[in-house]
């Protein structure tokens, strides 16, 4: 056969044309009985519920679990991001909350942080080549 | 007495079409003659997981949750609510027929080798996969080989299924009953995301699924010039010319550098009389030429009239003006 096909994959690109909220749970760890989960106890008594309201894309969870509380952030890339909130004000929760609700979930890493747009499709313009550049322009001779 | 959560259901909401579809699509007699009722939608309206779907998929608030819940419940799953398959198979049509249709119409000359592998790339079981696990969908945790059936509301937004293959731990091989009818975590998340395109074709109509899968298939990226291989690219490009009435195709050097060293570059042009048709670059003349040979033949191959018509646009009211037909791959 003079033609062969090749096997190859797709890559979704979330955003174009539709995007789907990249945190798909967010999770509310808490304690009922230490003061290090007071804010957090407030926070889900007063703010959770409008929290949630405003967020249908992701999945809200509660647990009440003896020790520190915690926000978790699950993502579509598999990862999850955990934030300890003890002592924190619900302030601070919702502001951490919002964090990870935004967040991508991808690792952060220096080369995320600098160039945070990656493209799929190639220089429209080419890479320069020094065959093509003689090419283009008149040769002198010496 | 049966617990009303296994009671079909008979009607919910108000409108017309809702009462037809409980009646088409509620109940489901299979072979062996018990009937598989859906979900009750004031069940599954408990169910924050399917709500958490509906709005991350952008579907409007009447679309009904136990529709979305049947979506997920794969045919190997041991729990006695309704399966997906019909709604799968109503998905798969419409994923092949949207998917065959912007391929053919974008792409006319693509050969058909190249076109089944970019259907397979657009629409088979990884990519489904993927979109799956992008739309949030989880697999249940009872899923497994012990038999655990939960009725509760929990599960009712997780895909089910049993795993088909056979979990060796330490020491302990847990064998399934019967492994014939369990199936792959792939195959059942393709089949609940193809389920859910048919859904969507069922409650909201044509031109709505067919947005849905441009939007989240469609819109992914494949990339056209890397589905096909060339045996013979210089002797297909010659044929090439002579069918299509072209000067036959003539190689130039353009540019060379460093012809007796160890790292020598050639660049060479396709030439059909005074058109440059292709372009390639190469350690050896050899190589650059038959590179320029493939430039020249992708160029031909991955030809995209503008504006592309489809003939799904006839849907939305739009006129349709035909499409470019090709005469087809070259024979070598």
């Amino acid at each position: 056969m003079p033609l062969k096909p090749v096997k190859v994959a797709s890559i979704a690109r979330n955003g174009y044309k539709k995007f789907v909220m990249p945190c798909k749970r967010l999770t509310f760890q808490y304690c009922n009985w230490g003061g290090s989960s007071a804010g957090m106890r407030d926070f889900i008594s007063t703010h959770l519920k409008s929290f949630a309201a405003e967020n249908p894309s992701t999945h809200f969870q509660i647990i009440r679990k003896k020790g520190h509380p915690i926000i978790k952030g699950e993502y579509i890339n598999g990862r999850e991001k955990v934030i300890c909130t003890r002592n924190m004000n619900t302030r601070e929760i919702l502001q951490k909350a919002n964090l990870l609700k935004a967040s991508s979930g991808e690792k952060l890493s220096r080369s995320s942080i600098k160039r945070p747009v990656k493209s799929l499709n190639p220089s429209v313009r080419g890479i320069w080549s020094p065959l093509h550049a003689t090419l283009q322009r008149p040769i002198y001779k010496l | 007495m049966i617990p009303s959560i296994l009671r079909p259901y008979r009607s919910v909401g108000s409108g017309s079409i809702r009462v037809l579809r409980s009646r088409t699509l509620g109940t489901r007699n299979n072979s062996s003659g018990s009937k598989q009722p859906a979900v009750p939608e004031e069940v599954a309206a408990k169910n924050a997981e399917l709500r958490v779907l509906r709005a991350r998929l952008e579907l409007s608030d009447s679309f009904p949750l136990s529709l979305l819940s049947t979506a997920l419940n794969t045919p190997t799953s041991r729990n006695e609510y309704m399966k997906n398959t019909d709604l799968q198979r109503a998905g798969r049509r419409l994923l092949d027929y949207r998917i065959s249709e912007y391929i053919t119409c974008k792409y006319p000359r693509l050969p058909t080798e190249a076109v089944k592998s970019a259907s397979l790339a657009f629409g088979g079981e990884d990519t489904l996969t993927n979109i799956g696990t992008i739309w949030g969908i989880e697999a249940e945790r009872s899923s497994g080989p012990i038999p655990y059936v939960e009725h509760g509301v929990e599960n009712l937004g997780k895909l089910r299924y049993v795993p088909r293959e056979i979990k060796v731990t330490r020491r302990v091989v847990k064998i399934q009953p019967d492994t014939s009818k369990g199936s792959s975590f792939k195959e059942a998340m393709s089949s609940a995301v193809e389920a859910v395109f048919g859904a969507v074709l069922m409650t909201e109509g044509p031109n709505y699924a067919i947005d849905l899968v441009d939007g989240h298939v469609l819109s992914r990226r494949v990339d056209f010039s890397a589905l096909f291989q060339f045996s013979s690219p210089s002797r297909e490009l010659h044929r090439l010319c002579v069918r299509e009435g072209f000067v036959e195709p003539e190689y130039r050097l353009l540019a060379e550098s460093g012809r007796h060293t160890v790292a020598p570059s050639f660049v060479v042009g396709a030439y059909s009389g005074p058109d440059k048709i292709g372009e390639g670059y190469g350690t050896s003349k050899q190589e650059a030429r038959s590179r320029a040979a493939v430039n020249a033949l992708k160029a031909w191959y991955l030809y995209s009239p503008k504006p592309v018509n489809y003939p799904s646009d006839g849907y939305k009211g739009e006129e349709y003006k035909g499409v470019y037909i090709d005469a087809g791959q070259i024979v070598v």
